[in-house]
C-alpha cells in the first residue's frame, strides 16, 4: 500500500480550478517535489492531504485512510513543515516541542523532545524563547517541530522561500535530515535547483495540472538531445531574428529579454541557429551552451518559465 | 485532555508578554481603588464593582478570544496547530479555556481587591463569582463566533466591543425601566447580559443563587447555542482561516 494515493483529485474555489484531475502515489522512503510556480496548486494538494481542505472530486488515501473523514488518524501520521517559522515565540525552545509531542501524545515526550533538540543542535537554546532565536535557529526549530511525531511522511511547503542563497543550501541540510531512515517526504517548491538536489521523483505542476512527471534525470532526458544556447549581444535582439529561429524545425523556442537571446534547441540545429544569428549582423558581446535544466523542461511541456524575474 | 494541553501552553505564551499580565494585574486593582476613592455608600461600592466587573470581563472575553485567533492566524501557528491531531471542536474549546483562565485570575484579583478594602454583600461570594464566571463562559462563546468569522484584529474586536456594548444597553440594568413599552424591552427579555446582570443585582441584594435558575437556564442555553454555532461557522469558515 502506497503512503499517499491521490486519484482523480480537483478541487475547484468557484469558478478557478486549483487542481485539475491529479494523480500520483508516494511510497516509503521515497523523496517527492512538488514543482512549479506560484498558482501551480501545489499548497491546495498539501492542505487536501493534511485534511484541511475538501476536494471537489477525486479521491485522496494517506496510509489507506482519507483525510476528509479520518482527519485525526491521518494527520496523527504525517510531520508537517510550513513555510513560515511557525512557533510561539513567547514559548521556549523546549515548550514549543512540548506541545507538539503532547498533542501528538508521544508517550515519553520528554525524552523524545530532548531527543529532537540534540538532533537539530538546538541544546544552548532549549529554554530560550523561542521569540529571541536568529532566523537559522527558528527555521532548525520550524524543521523540529515536524519532524516531533516521528511519522513515515514528512511534508514541507515551501520550506526554502524567500531564502538567500547560502540559509537555502542551510535549509537542505535539514530536509536531508528529515528524510533520514527512510521516511518519504513531500515537498513543494518553486525552485528547480532544490527540487534536482534533493527529490527522487518530481511531479512538474502548471495550472493545477502534472504536467509531467519522472526522476530529475528522466525529466531532463525527455530533452535529451536537446541544447539551450544564449547569446548576449551589443543591442536588443529583433523580433524578427525570434521569428525566424522559432520556424526551424529543430527549434523548440527562442526568448529575448533586453540584450540577451536564449535558444532551446535539437543540436543538430545548432548550425543553422548559429548561421541566423551570423547573418543578423548582430555583435555578440558572450555565447554559451549549457544542458537541459528542470526549468527547460517546464518551459517545454507549458511554454512558461517556471519562475518569473524576482521571484 | 488535547484543550487542556493547547490552552496550558497559549497561557504560558500569553503571560510571559510582559504587556498581557501588566493589563491582567492591574486593570482589576486600580478599577477596585478608583471605585473605593472618595464617600461611597458600601451597597453602592459592591454593585458598581459587580456590574462593572462582569462588564469589563463581558467586552474582554469577548476581544480576547477573537484576538487570540487572529494572532495564531497571522504567526502562522493556527495552521500548525490545525495540522495536529486535534478536533476542531478541541481547537475551540483550548483557545477557550485559555482565556477563560486570564479572566479567571482577573475576577480573581477583583475579589482580593474587594476583600482588602473589606467590601462586604449581603450575598454569598461564592454565588457572585459563579455568576461573573458564567459571565465569562457566555463571553468566550460569543467571542469564538467573532474570530472565526472576522479577518483581522480590527473586525475581531470592533465586532466584540460593538455587540458587548449592545447587549449591555439593551440589558437596562441601570436605566430604571427606560425601555418599559417600548421594543427593546422585549428584546431585553431574550438578552442573555439582561439575565446576567439582574443575578448579580439579586445576589448583592441577599438572594441565594438557587432563586436564579430559569435566568440562569436560559444563560447556559445561549452558551451552548453559540459555542455550536461557532463550531459551525468554524467548520464552513476553515479553508479561509489558513
Amino acid at each position: 500500500m502506497s503512503l499517499v494515493q491521490i486519484e482523480s483529485l480537483t478541487r475547484k474555489f468557484g469558478n478557478l480550478t486549483a487542481v485539475n484531475d491529479v494523480s500520483f502515489a508516494i511510497e516509503k522512503g521515497e523523496m517527492v517535489g512538488l514543482l512549479g510556480p506560484n498558482g501551480a496548486g501545489k499548497s491546495t494538494i498539501i492542505d487536501i492531504i493534511v485534511g484541511l481542505r475538501r476536494p471537489t472530486s477525486g479521491r485522496v488515501f494517506v496510509h489507506g485512510l482519507e483525510p476528509s473523514k479520518n482527519g485525526l488518524e491521518v494527520r496523527r501520521a504525517i510531520g508537517y513543515v510550513p513555510q513560515q517559522a511557525a512557533i510561539f515565540e513567547d514559548l521556549t525552545v523546549r515548550e514549543n516541542l512540548s506541545l507538539a509531542a503532547e498533542m501528538y501524545r508521544i508517550p515519553r515526550f520528554k525524552h523524545r523532545v530532548v531527543e529532537i533538540i540534540k538532533e537539530f543542535e538546538l541544546e544552548e537554546k532549549a529554554g530560550k524563547l523561542a521569540g529571541t532565536l536568529s532566523g537559522g535557529q527558528k527555521r532548525r526549530l520550524n524543521f523540529a517541530l515536524g519532524s516531533i511525531p516521528d511519522s513515515q511522511l514528512i511534508i514541507l511547503d515551501e520550506p526554502t522561500v524567500g531564502l538567500d542563497p547560502s540559509r537555502r543550501m542551510e535549509a537542505w541540510g535539514l530536509v536531508r535530515r528529515l528524510h533520514e531512515g527512510g521516511k518519504a517526504v513531500l515537498l513543494t517548491t518553486h525552485y528547480m535547483e532544490e527540487a534536482d538536489v534533493l527529490c527522487s521523483r518530481i511531479l512538474l505542476m502548471d495550472r493545477g495540472k502534472i504536467v509531467a512527471q519522472g526522476s530529475p534525470q528522466e525529466l531532463k532526458s525527455t530533452l535529451s538531445d536537446e541544447l539551450v544556447v544564449e547569446y548576449t549581444f551589443a543591442e536588443a535582439p529583433p523580433r524578427e531574428l525570434v521569428q525566424r529561429l522559432t520556424a526551424l524545425p529543430d527549434v523548440a523556442g527562442a526568448n529575448r529579454n533586453e540584450l540577451s537571446l536564449k535558444v532551446t534547441l535539437k543540436s543538430r540545429a545548432l548550425p543553422q541557429v548559429q548561421q541566423l544569428v551570423h547573418e543578423s549582423k548582430l555583435l555578440i558581446r558572450s555565447s554559451s551552451e549549457k544542458g537541459v535544466t528542470l526549468n527547460d523542461v517546464f518551459r517545454h511541456y507549458t511554454g512558461r518559465e517556471l519562475r518569473k524575474k524576482g521571484e | 485532555m488535547k484543550p487542556l494541553i493547547l490552552a496550558r501552553y497559549t497561557l504560558k505564551d500569553v503571560i510571559r508578554d510582559k504587556m498581557g499580565l501588566l493589563f491582567m494585574v492591574a486593570l482589576p486593582v486600580g478599577f477596585v481603588v478608583l471605585q473605593n476613592i472618595g464617600v461611597v455608600e458600601m451597597a453602592e461600592r459592591a454593585a458598581r464593582i459587580a456590574l462593572v466587573t462582569y462588564f469589563f470581563m463581558l467586552i474582554i472575553g469577548c476581544t480576547s478570544v477573537g484576538s487570540t485567533v487572529m494572532d495564531m492566524r497571522r504567526s502562522g501557528t493556527l495552521k500548525r496547530i490545525l495540522i495536529m491531531p486535534i478536533t476542531k471542536t478541541g481547537f475551540l474549546l483550548g483557545v477557550a479555556l485559555d482565556t477563560f483562565a486570564r479572566l479567571g485570575i482577573m475576577v480573581g484579583i477583583v475579589f482580593v481587591m474587594m476583600f482588602i478594602y473589606r467590601i462586604t454583600i449581603p450575598g454569598s461570594w461564592l454565588d457572585l463569582l459563579i455568576v461573573l464566571l458564567i459571565g465569562v463562559l457566555f463571553a468566550l462563546a460569543l467571542g469564538l463566533n467573532f474570530a472565526v468569522i472576522s479577518k483581522s484584529v480590527f473586525s475581531t474586536v470592533g465586532s466584540a466591543i460593538f455587540t458587548s456594548m449592545m447587549l449591555f444597553q439593551v440589558s437596562d440594568w441601570n436605566r430604571g425601566g427606560r425601555f418599559e413599552g417600548t421594543i427593546v424591552e422585549g428584546v431585553a427579555g431574550h438578552n442573555p447580559v439582561y439575565h446576567l446582570s439582574g443575578v448579580i443585582l439579586g445576589i448583592l441584594e441577599g438572594a441565594p443563587l438557587s432563586q436564579f435558575h430559569p435566568e440562569l437556564g436560559a444563560v447556559f442555553l445561549w452558551i451552548a447555542a453559540l459555542f455550536l454555532s461557532s463550531v459551525a461557522l468554524y467548520h464552513w469558515r476553515i479553508e479561509k482561516m489558513i
